[in-house]
């Protein structure tokens, strides 16, 4: 049977094929990202500016793609994190265009249960990886790569498959650079959530702390952030009532009155006074100000952005900024961006989401982000919300750099064009592959390293080294 | 002790100990538990006997065998003695080899017991097939990670290339930094499993899950005799806090693949006599809160349960000190109390190889209390 979201699918592609079948400017209005084949440049990376454009580009981004360097030399590199802090002000017509094809992600709630779990998932899936590699707003889609994993959601878990799709959408994304409390408490009411971390389970009478413990433990304060037992079932407490709706209002959460616990409670410190409508915004109130959550958000950030190991001194003034701005993302993330430890922090390890991703970017590869891609992410190790605990991934390279088989095939099949929806287009590299490599690695190919690829006789195979290489793994 | 390689398997998530090795003859079990309890041995869907006050889930009945021959034992009411109910600070804490203390030592404590027992360098010397961000190897120079064995080698589109590929990328990673060291031992991994690829001989026994595919891969590399020490794998989803069920459902699941993937790593080592030299730990984050929750489920507790089998165990039995689940028994919040704690349960296999004087390099300012006995001397 064809439903209605099938017949406006098939609408809308037949209307527009004709319109644009002989037209290539722009393909991608029918969904190829369709880029031209990958060049070199001869780059100075001696020159202080270009190096630090490097970084910036390194951090901010996926992965530096070919003519970036010279984009945001042009433009100038505060200029460019100013643009990235404000996404709403670049022009992203490729990605929208990808995007669109993709009607899942634009779906009302209630229609999102027609699809499978496995298609609604996949879906979102593919529109992050297509938003990863080819946005024009990369701080965006980093931050909510970031947040999707603070605030992981697992898509086996329940309904989470679809839920997860309005998570992305009016959580994740909607608030990515805005408040934390106003993203905190989106998380919170979140179906997904409540169904992943059973709070819709915690009614009066029945105490679910699934949810409490972690909100405090990995969503705010941090595991030695000031909390014991007796706060973590207090707060349960006080969470309790929120439920998920049912049938046509799918996909929203509501508030029962009768199911909340109406008891006095004392969390932190701080009394709840007993019959209150929802203790929800209080308690978010409480601990947003809270100053270990400040803490705990700016050291998360500054690893995620600076170095694994960031000094107290930068985590200090960041959580500053946090507290006093009201827990404002964007200005939490200035301060970081403008410090010198940012700029001098040494190569990180790069995760394998951010590993693919860079890689598809340094090639000009066309992917349309398909199974068969997403199957390497998986082998990978980082298929989004495929995380099953509430930690999300792991930004420690120690987790990460025992895995290096799987990038190697990974380059190996995406150079050598195996992966089904992906391509390059590498020839033209071949007379020019040494500066190719030192876009990649910001210095030229020792004589050993040329020795080893000059083994292999074929431009995707050298390729495909060059893309192994232990300086490409770091960012 | 002759135990030649360490399995551990991690169930993930805090399984309910008092589920899985149930103390059937305790009346505040079924007060506490009205709707998950597991009936008494002689009911329908009851729990298996094992002394006449405890009985295991009949979900690992196929167990049982290797119970009654002495080669599986259980340990109950052990753990980790810290009191945050974090999954994540319980698996840091455990894997470090401490509790309770601020000071985090920068290596697993099976690192600092590999490094104390192992002289040899085999590439293939410990595998971690788990997912987790373990920290069990944290500064372990030899560990590989796997997911399945037979998916580790390198994937050329022209089979011919494939040696010269991987000749290729030995000497980019030939440097001496960590990144090429861990590069280097990923090629000689490779270029191993190659081998033990070759002679495939296929047991098929084993359960089609993941769990069982890579026991079956550790099977396969101790037959094969590449000096594996040391394997840690995971299984997933203990952290039932809502819909645990009793003798079927949810955990009753996961204890059956447990069970059948033991049970088929067991059987296929005795065939091939290397079932002596081997010894399963598994173990959990925490125990759960005694008394069942409104969502058919519980919540984190901490006193749970250990399963130790092997050839050269003195099984057949479940060692611990019984706390009991009295009111007044229980450990705040309400969790089954911790008579035993990790360290010592894992000092078990650890003091006959590195000696009573180097617990601590192990287990930093641990003091052993007592040896349970688990192991044959």
């Amino acid at each position: 049977m064809i439903t209605r979201r099938i017949f406006l699918k098939l609408a809308a592609m037949t209307s527009l094929a004709p319109l644009f079948s002989a037209c290539d400017q722009a393909p991608w209005l029918i969904g190829q990202a369709n880029l031209p084949a990958p060049t070199a440049s001869l780059i100075n990376w001696d020159n202080k500016n270009i190096k630090l454009a490097s970084h910036v580009l390194k951090r901010l981004t996926y992965g530096i793609r070919p003519g970036d360097i010279e984009q945001i030399s042009s433009k100038g590199v505060l200029a460019f994190i100013d643009e990235q802090l404000n996404p709403e002000t670049i022009t992203d017509d490729r990605t929208y265009y990808l995007i669109r094809r993709l009607d899942t992600i634009s779906l009302k709630a209630p229609d999102i249960f027609e699809l499978t779990a496995k298609q609604a998932i996949d879906d979102l899936r593919q529109a992050t990886i297509l938003r990863a590699i080819y946005s024009e707003r990369q701080l965006q889609e980093i931050m909510v790569e970031f947040w999707s994993d603070h605030f992981n959601i697992y898509s086996e878990k329940a309904d989470c498959a679809w839920l997860k799709i309005i998570d992305d959408r009016e959580v994740i994304r909607k608030h990515a650079l805005g408040k934390f409390k106003d993203l905190l408490k989106a998380s919170a009411t979140s179906p997904a959530m409540l169904s992943y971390l059973d709070n819709s389970s915690n009614k009066i009478g029945k105490l679910n702390e699934n949810y409490a413990r972690e909100l405090l433990e990995l969503h705010t304060l941090g595991v030695n952030g000031g909390y014991d037992q007796k706060d973590v079932i207090e707060a349960a407490k006080a969470l309790s009532g929120w439920q998920s709706s049912q049938r046509f209002w799918k996909g929203k959460a509501k508030f029962e009155n009768n199911l909340h616990n109406p008891e006095e409670k004392e969390i932190l410190g701080k009394n709840f006074p007993a019959n209150k409508t929802s203790d929800l915004d209080e308690l978010i109130n409480l601990i947003c100000s809270h100053p270990s959550t400040a803490n705990f958000i700016s050291t998360k950030l500054c690893c995620k952005f600076v170095s694994e190991n960031p000094s107290q001194e930068l985590i200090l003034q960041v959580a500053k900024r946090f507290q006093e701005s009201d827990g404002d993302i964007r200005e939490t993330l200035r301060i970081i961006f403008n410090s010198e430890e940012f700029f001098n922090s040494p190569p990180k390890f790069k995760r394998p989401y951010t590993y693919m991703i860079s890689a598809l970017r340094a090639i000009n590869a066309n992917s349309d982000a398909g199974s068969a891609l997403r199957q390497h992410l998986d082998t990978l190790g980082q298929l989004p919300f495929n995380w099953p605990t509430p930690d999300g991934y792991p930004d420690r390279s120690q987790h990460w750099q025992t895995q290096l088989l799987p990038r190697w095939n990974f380059a190996i099949s995406l150079a050598n064009n195996q992966i089904r929806g992906t391509k390059c287009n590498l020839e033209n590299l071949a007379p020019i592959l040494n500066t190719f490599a030192t876009n990649l690695i910001e210095r030229p190919l020792t004589s050993e390293e040329l020795l080893a690829i000059n083994q292999v006789n074929n431009v995707s195979d050298k390729v495909a080294l060059l893309l192994s290489l232990p300086d490409f793994q770091q960012q | 002790m002759s135990n030649q390689t360490l399995v551990i398997i991690n169930l993930r998530g805090g399984a309910d100990g008092l589920n899985i090795v149930v103390p059937y003859k305790e009346e505040n079990y079924y007060r506490i538990r009205p709707t998950i309890s597991l009936l008494p041995p002689n009911k329908p869907n009851g729990v298996i006997d094992l002394d006449g006050f405890f009985g295991m889930h009949p979900a690992l009945a196929q167990l049982l065998p290797l119970y009654e021959h002495k080669e599986l034992a259980f340990l109950h009411a052990v753990g980790w003695p810290g009191k945050s109910h974090s999954h994540f600070e319980a698996w840091e804490e455990i894997e470090l080899g401490i509790a309770n203390t601020l000071e985090k030592p920068l290596t697993g404590w099976l690192t600092r017991f590999l490094e104390l027992t192992t002289k040899d360098s085999s590439p293939l010397q410990t595998i971690n097939f788990s997912s987790w961000p373990s920290k069990l190897f944290i500064g372990c120079q030899g560990v590989n990670q796997i997911t399945q064995l037979s998916d580790f080698c390198l994937i050329t589109p022209n089979k011919l290339n494939n040696s010269n590929m991987l000749a290729s990328l030995k000497s980019l990673y030939s440097q001496k930094s960590l990144l090429g060291q861990i590069g280097q031992r990923t090629i000689n991994a490779i270029e191993e499993i190659n081998k033990i690829l070759e002679r495939k001989n296929k047991d098929s026994s084993y359960p089609k899950t993941k769990l069982g595919s890579q026991i079956q891969s550790v099977a396969e590399l101790i037959n094969a005799q590449v000096g594996l020490k040391a394997v840690s794998l995971d299984l997933n989803g203990w952290d039932t806090h809502i819909m645990q069920g009793g003798a079927k459902g949810h955990m009753a699941n996961l204890l059956l693949e447990l069970a059948s993937a033991i049970s088929a790593f067991a059987k296929d080592l005795k065939d091939s006599d290397k079932w002596k030299n081997v010894l399963v730990v598994v173990m959990t984050e925490f125990g759960r809160r005694a008394m069942e929750n409104a969502s058919s489920g519980t919540e984190h507790g901490q006193g749970g349960v250990m399963f130790f089998a092997g050839g050269n165990i003195n099984g057949g039995r479940v060692y611990g000190d019984w706390p009991g689940l009295s009111d007044e028994q229980l450990s705040q919040p309400g969790d089954l109390a911790i008579t035993t704690d990790f360290r010592q349960a894992l000092s078990e296999f650890i003091i006959p190889k590195v000696g009573l004087a180097n617990i601590t390099k192990i287990f930093p300012a641990y003091q052993i209390n007592k040896q349970v006995g688990i192991l044959a001397s």
